[in-house]
C-alpha cells in the first residue's frame, strides 16, 4: 500500500496516539476534578482549570526562581492550590448556602475570572516553563517517540484513579462524601458534617488539578490565562464520560485527548479547540447521559 | 430525658410552631399526632438541629442541644428517621447501614458488626439485600432499612417522622410491630404520626397537634376516649 500524500503511517499514528493519551490525561484529571465536587455539591465548578493553572505557575515559580528542588516544589505546589480551593469555599461557596445550586455555579465563574487576574498580576503575561521530571530526551517507540513526561503523567492518572475509587469505595471519609451527593439531609441524620464534606470536596479537588497542573508544565507554555480553556476540556470531558462518574470522567478525558490529537493529524491543528465541542455534540446525540452514563444527566 | 421548652420555629415569615412543650421519659413510647401541615415535621426537625428556632429550648439529659448543628445533635444520642424513606439510594443496603454508625468511632469493628446482627435479625430482609442498591427496595424494605440505619448509631432517642406513610396496611402492622419490640428493648422514642389509629395503639403518651400548637395531651388511654380524638383522628361516628 503507498503512502499517499494526507495519509499517515502507523508511526504517525502511534504519535498522534501517544499525545492524545497525554493531553487526554491531563484532561481526565480536571474531569476528576469536576466530579468531585458535582458529586458531593451538586455544583459545576468553573475554576477547575484555574486550579491546573496555579499549580502549574507555582512550581515553576518555585522551582526555577527560588530554586527549591523539584519534589518539594511539587509538593509544596499542590498543597498550596489545595488550600486555594478550601478558601473559595470559606469565602465564596459556604456564605451563600441556601441560595441553590445555579448561583453558586455562577459564583464559582466569578472566581475563575479573580484567579485569572490574581495570575496575570503576579505573574504577567509571560509563559512559563519547566524541564521534564525525568529529563527531556525523548524515547524511541515503534517509530514514534515518547517524552519520559508523557510516562509521569500517565502513571499518574493511572494511580489517582484508582486511588479515587478506594476512596469512594472503601473509606468513610468518601463513603460519607457520596451519602451527601446523594441526600444531604440523609446524610447529616446520620450524623455526617455536611459542611466539612464540601469543603473536602473542594480541598481535594483543588489538590488534583494542581496535580494536572505540575505535570503538564514540562510539556506545555503554562501561562496566566490557561485555566479557561483546561475548564473547558476538563468540562466536556467530565459531560462526555457521564457527569459525576468518575470511571466515565477518565475515560471521557482519554477519548476528548484522542479526538483532538488524532485530528489535528487527520484535518489540521487549527481545528484542535472546534473538536472538543464537536466530539461532546456527537456523543451527546448519540448518548444523552455520556459514554459512561451516570443518572445525574438522565433525570 | 427530652424537654422541649416553649419552642417556636419559622420558615421566612410562615410561623410553624408556636410555644409548642413536650416532655419525653426514658423508656417511653411518646407520639404527636395531628393533620398535615400542623408543623410536626418542623418540631422533630427543631430537635434535631434541621430547623432553628425562634425562641424556646431543647434540652436533653440536663444538656441544651437548642443551637447543635444536626450531627451535633446526633453525637448527643438522638437519631431521626426522616420523613419519606430517605435512603442513600445509589448505595448498598449494608453501605446505608455503616454509615449509621459513621459517628460510632469508639466502637471497634467487631462491635459494629455485632450491631449489623441484630438490625438483620430484625429485619432479615435487609440481611437478603444487603449487596443490592438501596434504591431499588421496595417501600416497605426501605423504611426498615432507614429505621436500621437510624439504630445502627445506637442513639438513647429515636425520632420517627411518619414512618407509616405510604406503605401498605400489612406493611405499617409488621413497622409497628418492631417499634413495639425496639421499644419493650428499652429503646426511647418520639413518633410524629397522622395515623393515628397505629400511633395511639403504640405510644404511652400522645400530643395533639393542630396548626402549630399543642391542642391536647395525655396518657393514651385518655386520649383515645376523647370525643373530639375519635371524631377527628380515629375516623369514627360518635
Ligand atoms: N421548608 C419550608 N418552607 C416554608 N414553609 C414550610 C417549610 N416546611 C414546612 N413549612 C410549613 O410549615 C408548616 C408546618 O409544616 P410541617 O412541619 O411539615 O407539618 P407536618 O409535618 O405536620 O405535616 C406548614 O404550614 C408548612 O407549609
Ligand atoms: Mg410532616
Amino acid at each position: 500500500m503507498g503512502i499517499g500524500e494526507g495519509e499517515m503511517t502507523r508511526s504517525q499514528i502511534l504519535q498522534f496516539v501517544i499525545s492524545g493519551i497525554t493531553q487526554g490525561s491531563i484532561y481526565a484529571m480536571v474531569a476528576l476534578g469536576f466530579t468531585i465536587i458535582f458529586r458531593t455539591t451538586r455544583i459545576v465548578n468553573f475554576a477547575q482549570g484555574d486550579f491546573v493553572m496555579f499549580g502549574a505557575m507555582l512550581v515553576a515559580t518555585l522551582h526555577n526562581l527560588f530554586h527549591i528542588s523539584l519534589l518539594p516544589s511539587i509538593l509544596l505546589s499542590i498543597l498550596i492550590v489545595a488550600m486555594i480551593g478550601g478558601a473559595m469555599e470559606i469565602t465564596m461557596i459556604y456564605p451563600l448556602k441556601g441560595v441553590g445550586i445555579f448561583p453558586l455555579v455562577m459564583i464559582t465563574l466569578g472566581a475563575s475570572i479573580i484567579f485569572n487576574s490574581s495570575s496575570l498580576l503576579i505573574w504577567g503575561v509571560d509563559p512559563l516553563h519547566l524541564k521534564g521530571f525525568s529529563g527531556d530526551n525523548p524515547i524511541r517507540f515503534y517509530g514514534a517517540t515518547l517524552m519520559p513526561q508523557t510516562l509521569w503523567i500517565v502513571g499518574a492518572i493511572v494511580c489517582v484513579a484508582v486511588a479515587l475509587f478506594s476512596f469512594f469505595r472503601y473509606t468513610k471519609i468518601g463513603q460519607a462524601m457520596l451519602a451527601c451527593s446523594m441526600n444531604d439531609e440523609a446524610a447529616a441524620s446520620v450524623g455526617i458534617n455536611v459542611r466539612m464534606m464540601v469543603l473536602s470536596s473542594f480541598i481535594l479537588s483543588a489538590a488534583l488539578g494542581g496535580l494536572g497542573g505540575v505535570l503538564i508544565v514540562p510539556i506545555t507554555m503554562v501561562m496566566f490565562d490557561m485555566g479557561v480553556l483546561m475548564t473547558l476540556k476538563g468540562f466536556a470531558a467530565a459531560i462526555l464520560g457521564g457527569l459525576g462518574s468518575a470511571p466515565g470522567a477518565v475515560v471521557g478525558g482519554i477519548v476528548l485527548g484522542l479526538a483532538e490529537s488524532l485530528s489535528c493529524g487527520i484535518v489540521s491543528s487549527g481545528y484542535r479547540d472546534s473538536i472538543t465541542l464537536f466530539v461532546l455534540i456527537l456523543v451527546l446525540l448519540v448518548r444523552p447521559s455520556g459514554i459512561l452514563g451516570s443518572r445525574f444527566i438522565k433525570r | 430525658m427530652l424537654h422541649v421548652q416553649n419552642i417556636s420555629s419559622q420558615y421566612g415569615s410562615i410561623i410553624a410552631l408556636k410555644e409548642v412543650s413536650i416532655k419525653v421519659n426514658e423508656g417511653e413510647m411518646v407520639t404527636v399526632i395531628g393533620p398535615n401541615g400542623a408543623g410536626k415535621t418542623t418540631l422533630l426537625k427543631t430537635i434535631s438541629g434541621f430547623v432553628r428556632p425562634s425562641s424556646g429550648k431543647v434540652i436533653f439529659f440536663d444538656n441544651e442541644i437548642t443551637h447543635l448543628e444536626p450531627h451535633g445533635v446526633v453525637r448527643a444520642g438522638i437519631s431521626q428517621v426522616l420523613q419519606g424513606r430517605q435512603v442513600f439510594e445509589d448505595l448498598t443496603v449494608l453501605q446505608n447501614l455503616t454509615l449509621g454508625a459513621y459517628l460510632r468511632n469508639k466502637s471497634s469493628k467487631s462491635e459494629i458488626q455485632a450491631d449489623l446482627e441484630i438490625i438483620f435479625e430484625l429485619f432479615p430482609i435487609l440481611q437478603e439485600r444487603r449487596k443490592q442498591k438501596a434504591g431499588t427496595l421496595s417501600g416497605g424494605e426501605q423504611m426498615m432499612l432507614v429505621i436500621g440505619r437510624a439504630l445502627m448509631a445506637k442513639p438513647k432517642l429515636l425520632l420517627l417522622d411518619e414512618p407509616s406513610l405510604g406503605l401498605a396496611p400489612l406493611v405499617v402492622d409488621r413497622v409497628a410491630a418492631t417499634l413495639e419490640r425496639l421499644n419493650k428493648t428499652g429503646l426511647t422514642m418520639l413518633l410524629v404520626e397522622q395515623n393515628a389509629e397505629v400511633a395511639l395503639t403504640l405510644a404511652n403518651r400522645c400530643y395533639i397537634m393542630e396548626l402549630g400548637r399543642i391542642a391536647l395531651e395525655g396518657e393514651t388511654e385518655e386520649i383515645r376516649s376523647t370525643e373530639r380524638v375519635v371524631e377527628l383522628y380515629l375516623g369514627k361516628e360518635v
